[in-house]
This record gives structure tokens, sequence and C-alpha cells, in this order.
């Protein structure tokens, strides 16, 4: 139950000191006040943005689907940001934190975390909305997971080589001595030169495992397993 | 007099192996399996060509190649490695080895290395 009246200018300052896109929606879901962020976020002055229903005065794009605009699309029965208003002017309840996902014209796919709050405004009720914009965050962190990832495959290739490297040596080393001696029945020749070629094989894949440069895998079984030839600097993507 | 060679590494198994293969073209093989020992070792007996794990304990490949450098600018160091990113490369051109060999490598590489390492030091006494 909302217990505090606001009034225009009071709310105005409030909302302006704010960090997140914040716009006041009233009964027929237009936007009657907006901080700067929100104007910042829709690309838009204020003239624009008031009066405007939520969604077009965001800049969604399927706010100009239909001729009778925001909220009758298709695609607008599974809006989030539609539901959050709705349920808030319903239920006189705020909503908080919920994602989505929305398409902007000229910003494209956004993730956004929304939240809602009933509020009385000058004797009306109208419901809060704030708005953010995740998109940025999100595409960083998945940067630092997927650079954190590397790290740990380069630290564990770079221990592998090493490790494999030695006996490796050690084989190929007697092999060759063994390989030189004159009187090698057909039989042994040929087996030495099999563990030779393999040997060579695994030399070149320890060498791929030395110059892991990116971060791509492989489906294995029901699992996947990175793919050292296509991580390997010297393949291409 | 045979020609000695001196192999550095920390894994008993490779030093065998080198002494065995070496030993069997005729050259005299002296092992360390430490940078220290190694430093030791050619405090007693003058080598010209070696090959120095780059990953060895305590005092690693490239930091003796520089110690032995010091000793003996004219020796030919070769360094061999299982794993080494480019600015390990780079190190080791500055650090003063001849070459560097990604282990595997095979015998007859090295032995063909050996050779050129001693003529190359013939070609310089000469001068």
């Amino acid at each position: 139950m909302t217990t505090v009246e606001y009034s225009k200018e009071g709310l105005l300052e409030i909302i302006n000191a704010l960090p997140l896109a914040i716009c006041v929606i009233d009964k027929n879901r237009s936007v009657i006040l907006a901080n700067q962020v929100a104007y910042k976020f829709s690309n838009k002055n204020k003239e624009p943005l008031i009066s405007q229903i939520a969604g077009k005065a965001l800049g969604c794009i399927n706010s100009d689907k239909t001729p009778k605009g925001c909220g009758f699309d298709l695609d607008c029965s599974r809006c989030k940001l539609r539901e959050a208003i709705a349920h808030t002017f319903e239920n006189r309840e705020p909503q908080h934190l919920i994602e989505t996902r929305m398409r902007f014209k000229g910003k494209g796919l956004r993730i956004l975390r929304i939240s809602t709050q009933p509020l009385n405004l000058g004797g009306d009720e109208v419901v809060l909305l704030s708005i953010e914009d995740l998109t940025d965050a999100r595409s960083h962190e998945r940067t630092r997971l997927e650079k954190e990832k590397l790290t740990a495959v380069l630290e564990t290739a770079g221990a592998v080589c090493h490790e494999l490297s030695q006996p490796l040596q050690v084989i190929n080393g007697f092999c060759d001595i063994l390989a030189e001696k004159k009187d090698l029945d057909p039989e042994t020749s040929h087996a030495l030169d099999a563990i030779l070629k393999e040997i060579k094989r695994m030399g070149r894949l320890n060498h791929d495992l030395m110059h892991i440069t990116r971060y791509e895998t492989k489906p294995y079984l029901r699992s996947k397993i990175i793919d050292i030839e296509k991580s390997s600097a010297d393949s291409y993507p | 007099m045979n020609p000695a060679i001196l192999v550095v590494d920390d894994e008993k198994a490779i030093l065998h192996m080198f002494s065995l293969a070496f030993s069997k073209k005729g050259y005299q093989v002296r092992s360390a399996e430490s940078a220290e020992e190694a430093l030791e070792l050619l405090k007693l007996e003058k080598i010209h060509v070696m090959f120095l794990d780059l990953n060895l304990p305590g005092m690693n490949g490239i930091e003796l190649c520089r110690a032995i450098k010091k000793e003996l600018p004219m020796a030919v160091l070769y360094a061999l490695t299982g794993y080494a990113s480019l600015f390990e490369l780079s190190d080791c051109r500055d650090a003063g080895f001849d070459d560097y060999f990604k282990k595997p490598v095979s015998m007859s590489l090295l032995l063909e290395a050996t050779e050129a390492g001693f003529e190359k030091i013939e070609r310089w006494r000469k001068v």
C-alpha cells in the first residue's frame, strides 16, 4: 500500500539523482516523468519521451510493428516490461530485478534488469520503473571468463608440453640409436619406423599445445574437449 | 683425444640417452643435472659444445648460458626445451645461445649441430 504522496518536482529531483534509467508511468502506460539517464538510454530529449507509451518512449522495435502501437504486437504478449508495469498497477506491489532482453531502435538487443514500485503522485497512482542496462557488463564478464579460461588452458598446456616432451625425447633418442644398428631384422626395423612416426605425431601435437592462443572446443562423446588444432596459433578461425 | 660435449638436463633418462648416442659417434660426454653442477664441471674442464635444457632446477638454462658465455665466450651453446614461448626464444638469443631445439628432436639433427659447433670453433681457432 502506497502511503507517501510525492509531488512531480520532488520525485524528479530524487530520480535525477539516481544512476539508473527511471520513468514514472501512469495508468495509460504513458511516461509522465523521466530522469536524465532515461533520456540518454532512449536517445531522446524530454519532449519526445514524455506522454509516449513506455515501450515506444524507450525505443522498443515492436512498438511500431502494428498501427495500434506499443503493446499490440504478438511479441508484446511476452513483454516482461509490460507485464511488470501491469502487475504493479493491478496488485499495487513492486516487482524486483526482473531480467529481460529487448531489442531497441539503434541499440539492438539489450539485456535489461527492471524493477517497478507503486507510487502516489499528487493523488494519482503511478508506477516507478527503473531500468538497468546490463548488456555491456555481461559482455565484459563474458570476456573476463573467456580470458580466465584461456589462462587456465595455457598453464595446463605448458605443463603438459613440458612433461610430455621429456619422455618423448628419451623414446625418440633410443629409437634413433636402435635404428642405426646394421643387423636389424625387417620386423624390428618396421616397428622402429612406426614408433618414430608416432613420436613425430606427438611432437606436432605438443607443438600445437604450445601455440594455443584461443579457446575452441569440439564435441567428445557426451561432453566437450578443447580442440587443440583449432585453438593453436598455427590455425586460423 | 675425442672431443667432449656437455649435456645439462635434470632428467637422468635424458642424460643417459644423450650419453649413449653421442659416445657411439665418438664424443666424450659430460653430463650435469643442474646449472650449478655444470659450472663446477666447467671449472675443471674446458668444454666448447654444450646442450642446455632451459628448465633446470635453481639457475635456469638461460642464466646458465649467460654465466658460461662470460667465462667461455667462444663456446657453442644449444638450448633444448619442451616448452618455450616466443619471449623465451628471444631471451635465448639474447643470452647467447647459438641455436634452439624443441624436444623431441632427432639425434641426427643434434649430431649435425654438434659437428657444426666443433667446425665453427675450429675455424675461429685458425683465425
